[in-house]
């Protein structure tokens, strides 16, 4: 039953999803979102995990007195073992025409790609948030945490909206109505805003969210198939304009788009974000076995 | 410059229209991107709103607007004033005498004359006309008047050196009869001037220019070669001669009917000339060949042939009761082959060519030439021989045949009696006497036939030098050889058979060649291929025998041998076509030839550019691969990647995957220091306990 309800309403068939569960998503560092959970916490907690010693003060617990140390060394020392959290991985993806486009649409991977890390995170018991951006943040659901609700997380994708134009900055504004703890947020788009996106992911950095940016391009963006001469049209209605396909054009637009994404990248590393340029053609498996984990968001 | 059709140049509206067409808005195809942000601001001069844009100068356009320029000045015919050696109508008198032969400029003077030839007729204007003489010793008119340069060059390869002299008198003559008619003819001479002296200075009513061609090359050559009976025995003489600038030896061959007989070394002081001998060589030797066996410039010159006695015996037959003055004179003869008998032992039988009744005739005349010496009163084939006459006064007939060649009449001071001769229709009187001829000749049914009316010793001829002088002239005529003298003609001398009496058919075979029939019809045609130099083979053919005869032909020609160009000709006002006063000044070139090959060019470039772009369009993305400049820093470069690649070879080698290998390198660079730094600290607080 359960099978022909994920068949039905989730993005991802089984065969992915069984090899999905060996994967987990990884943080930067260690978060501390007050979650108890799987997760190493930057702060002491009451795991199996021996993180350190400390000198005992009054009030301390008298049960994580180390005996031992103190018949050594006639000192109290205090035993002090990690605390392990749960995360908050928060999945945006622009939902806006410009990613209606391309063969196949980026949208399609877009989604796919949302759905199996957020099948990754809630098999970690992570919590997870879906969110739609368009020129704002459309729609948004916080899915819970457990496995149970993938269910959820496959309803929202499957309801996405699928028109606007792109404000990545407006949109990831809007973030801060839905994020409230620290986390791992994913942003999930071809970043081609006319208004620029770093205002936008700064804020989500004022968040305590770590930040991976995954940017989908279609193959005819990263090759155009343009002979002769054309009449492009923006999808946004951002204007159009007339090209004629020469190799000096075609070379102009390579090296404007090879700027953009070192301009990307760049952005991502000086914020200590994650970053990776995935072509739409490329296959689900493929990206989050091989793309991601080079980028290491999965291990 | 000038421009031969300048209405021409109308045309050039086509420039305009280029440059219209490149002003115009090109249609274009609508197509929806997912954003043109990139291509916005990749091209922001793509922008365009109104039907014409701003002029982009591109290669193409500048290519096209080239050509157009090229095309409108090549229908225009431009044509340019140059300095050309020839112009107008001219005439080139080509060398073509022995000398040309000479090697010592490669690969000889006379096609090196021609290679100049040919240069000339490419410089040739389109109302320039050009003919051309080969001179040598009759100068031939190769091409007369003509401006094609086709025609002109294949009449130039048509022409051919030859083993002659060359007379320049002759080819200035024919020169002046094609220039009759002209006023602006001119005359070049291209030779190495060895040519026939004339008597005076030539003054010609145009002027001559000389090309000189060669180099005063070293040469050797054999300059004479016969044979000589001294004291019985046979010798041959050979004179060689040095024309070279210092003393040389020079080796000489001789061989006897092909046979080596010895080398002999002459060595010769700059520009003498020495003899050899060679002797005593077999008395049956027919002919002799000298070689020199040096290399130099010409070598022409270097072989001689000779033919020893008469190049054809025949055989006489002298009847007589005793004439030792007869049968000396005869036996000194060197072509035939004496058989001496009396009346009473004289049968007609046997085959000869010439048989001598003396005092005698016989009642059946034998076939073949007769000479009838003091013939019996009677009625013979030749007329009537009457009663013994006295003799006044000896004079000089009818001589056609030149029996009397060389004979002093006058040296006859004892005749007094002879018999009265009627001759027949057909016989000649060559010597007569008041009375009666004393000397008849004639030629009836192929045989020759001649009386001597007296008896020798009635007279002092025989004691007269003149007697064996007329008895050789007799003989030869009688007995003839295929050509008159010694056998020896210059090379290209059209060369007379003298047939022999009864021939039905001559023949002549050049050195390696067939044998080409001359005669009949009788008499024979002249035989014209005598340029090759070497011993020529005669057959003629009798009813009955196939007589065998011979002629040679040498150079031995000093002029020739001489290598040394010549520095002027003997022509009054000549000039060095060198010089500054060769040159017509102001020739009417055209030059849209070279205008076509640079519009060939443009057109080329034009395309490649073109097919370029084409190419270009076709390479895709996935072939940007990453190069490492000098500075190490990364860019990106079109390579020729197939594009039938699968799609994850290409991402490996797309740009993208090299930003995301390079921002992947650098998180990790940093990973692996922030690890180190944990695992220090970790450490040290480990050591504090």
């Amino acid at each position: 039953m359960a099978n022909e309800s994920s068949t039905a309403r989730f993005p991802l068939d089984a065969d992915t999803l069984q090899r999905l569960d060996t994967l987990a998503l990884i943080t930067r560092k260690a978060m501390a979102t007050g979650q108890p959970g799987r997760r190493r916490s930057p702060l002491a907690g009451s795991s199996t995990e021996f993180a350190d010693y400390r000198r005992y003060t009054p009030g301390d617990d008298f049960r994580r007195i180390d005996w031992r140390a103190y018949a050594r060394l006639e000192r109290l020392f205090l035993r002090v073992f990690e605390a392990e959290e749960n995360l908050t991985v928060t999945l945006l993806i622009d939902c806006s025409d410009s990613m209606q486009h391309g063969n196949p649409s980026k949208s399609s991977l877009a989604i796919s790609i949302a759905a199996a890390l957020a099948y990754i995170a809630l098999k970690c018991e992570d919590g997870v948030i879906v969110g739609a951006l368009t020129d704002r943040l459309a729609a948004q659901r916080r899915a819970g945490s457990g496995k149970h609700a993938i269910w959820a997380v496959g309803e929202f994708l499957s309801r996405l909206p699928h028109s606007g134009t792109t404000d990545l900055n407006r949109a990831l504004y809007d973030l801060n109505r839905l994020v409230v703890s620290p986390g791992l947020t994913i942003v999930i788009s071809d970043f081609l805003a006319p208004g620029g996106y770093q205002t936008g992911i700064r804020a989500v950095r004022q968040l305590r969210q770590e930040v991976a940016l995954l940017q989908i391009l279609a193959p005819d963006e990263i090759e155009p198939d343009l002979h002769g001469d054309w009449h492009l049209r923006d999808s946004e209605g951002a204007g159009s304009v007339d090209i004629s396909s020469t190799p000096g054009v075609l070379q102009a637009y390579q090296q404007r788009l090879l700027a953009f994404m070192q301009e990307l990248a760049s952005f991502a590393h000086a914020h200590a974000m994650t970053y990776a340029m995935i072509p739409s053609n490329t296959a689900l498996t493929d990206v989050v076995q091989r793309l991601l984990r080079q980028v290491e968001i999965v291990k | 410059m000038s421009l031969l059709i300048p209405a021409a140049l109308a045309f050039s509206i086509i420039i305009p229209i280029i440059l219209l067409l490149y002003f115009m808005r090109p249609k274009r195809q609508e197509r929806v991107v997912s954003s043109t942000l990139l291509w916005r601001q990749a091209l922001q001069d793509l922008q365009a709103s109104r039907p014409w844009q701003r002029l982009r100068i591109t290669p193409l356009l500048l290519l096209q607007v080239l050509a157009a320029i090229v095309i409108v000045l090549v229908l225009a015919r431009p044509a340019i004033f140059i300095r050309s050696p020839i112009g107008g109508n001219a005439i080139i008198i080509l060398q073509a005498s022995a000398s040309m032969q000479a090697t010592d400029v490669p690969p000889s003077r006379f096609e090196e004359a021609r290679s100049l030839i040919a240069d000339l007729i490419d410089g040739l204007g389109p109302g320039d006309h050009l003919s051309i003489i080969a001179m040598a010793r009759t100068p031939q008119i190769v091409i007369a008047s003509s401006s094609d340069k086709n025609q002109l060059t294949a009449a130039l390869q048509s022409a051919k050196v030859t083993n002659q002299d060359a007379d320049l008198e002759q080819a200035l003559s024919l020169a002046t009869s094609l220039a009759a008619g002209h006023t602006d003819e001119q005359v070049l001479v291209i030779g190495d001037g060895h040519v026939l002296s004339p008597d005076q200075v030539l003054v010609v009513p145009f002027p001559v220019h000389y090309l000189q061609v060669g180099t005063d090359a070293p040469n050797v050559a054999v300059l004479a070669l016969a044979s000589q009976s001294i004291q019985g025995h046979l010798v041959a003489l050979a004179q060689i001669a040095n024309y070279s600038h210092q003393q040389r030896s020079i080796p000489v061959e001789l061989y006897a009917d092909g046979k080596l007989v010895s080398v002999q070394t002459a060595v010769l002081a700059a520009g003498a000339s020495g003899a050899l001998q060679w002797g005593p060589l077999p008395p049956t030797t027919r002919f002799l060949h000298a070689r020199i066996i040096s290399q130099d410039a010409m070598t022409v010159d270097h072989e001689a042939w000779a033919i020893v006695g008469g190049s054809m015996h025949g055989r006489v037959l002298l009847v007589t009761r005793g004439n030792s003055f007869l049968e000396t004179a005869l036996r000194i003869q060197p072509n035939i082959d004496l058989l001496e008998t009396t009346p009473d032992k004289y049968v007609n039988a046997g085959n000869f060519d010439l048989t001598v009744f003396d005092g005698f005739v016989p009642s059946n005349l034998p076939a073949g030439n007769i000479f009838f010496i003091d013939p019996p009163a009677g009625f013979y084939i030749f007329g009537k021989s009457g009663s013994e006459i006295n003799i006044s006064h000896i004079s000089m007939g009818s001589d056609s045949q030149g029996l009397l060649s060389q004979v002093d009449l006058s040296s006859i001071h004892v005749l007094h009696i002879s018999h009265q001769i009627t001759p027949a229709s057909w016989m000649q009187s060559v010597i007569v006497a008041p009375a009666t001829p004393l000397l008849i000749a004639g030629e009836k049914d192929n045989r020759r036939m001649a009386v001597l009316s007296f008896n020798l010793h009635d007279s002092d001829l025989p004691l007269q030098p003149a007697f064996p002088i007329l008895i050789y002239n007799l003989v030869n005529w009688f007995l003839p050889p295929p050509v008159p003298g010694n056998g020896q003609i210059a090379p290209d001398t059209p060369v007379t058979i003298q047939a022999w009496p009864g021939t039905d058919r001559i023949t002549i075979a050049a050195p390696g060649q067939q044998p080409v029939t001359v005669a009949p019809p009788f008499p024979a045609t002249a035989f014209n291929q005598t340029n090759e130099t070497g011993i020529y083979y005669v057959t003629q053919y009798t009813r009955d025998q196939q007589l065998n005869g011979a002629f040679a032909i040498n150079l031995f020609d000093p002029l020739q041998s001489r290598l040394a160009p010549a520095a002027l000709l003997p022509i009054a006002h000549s000039t060095p076509f060198d010089s500054g006063g060769t040159t017509v000044p102001r020739a009417l070139r055209e030059i849209w030839p070279w205008i076509a090959a640079f519009l060939l060019l443009v057109l080329c470039a034009e395309w490649w550019f073109f097919s370029r772009n084409y190419t270009m369009r076709g390479v895709p993305a996935g072939a940007i691969n990453r190069a490492h400049t000098d500075r190490g820093r990364d860019k990106l470069v079109l390579s020729p990647v197939l594009r039938n690649e699968g799609a994850a070879k290409y991402r490996a080698a797309t740009a993208i995957a090299t930003i995301q290998n390079q921002v992947l390198a650098q998180y990790r660079v940093i990973r692996k220091r922030v690890t180190r730094m944990t695992k220090r600290l970790k450490g040290k607080r480990n050591a504090k306990f």
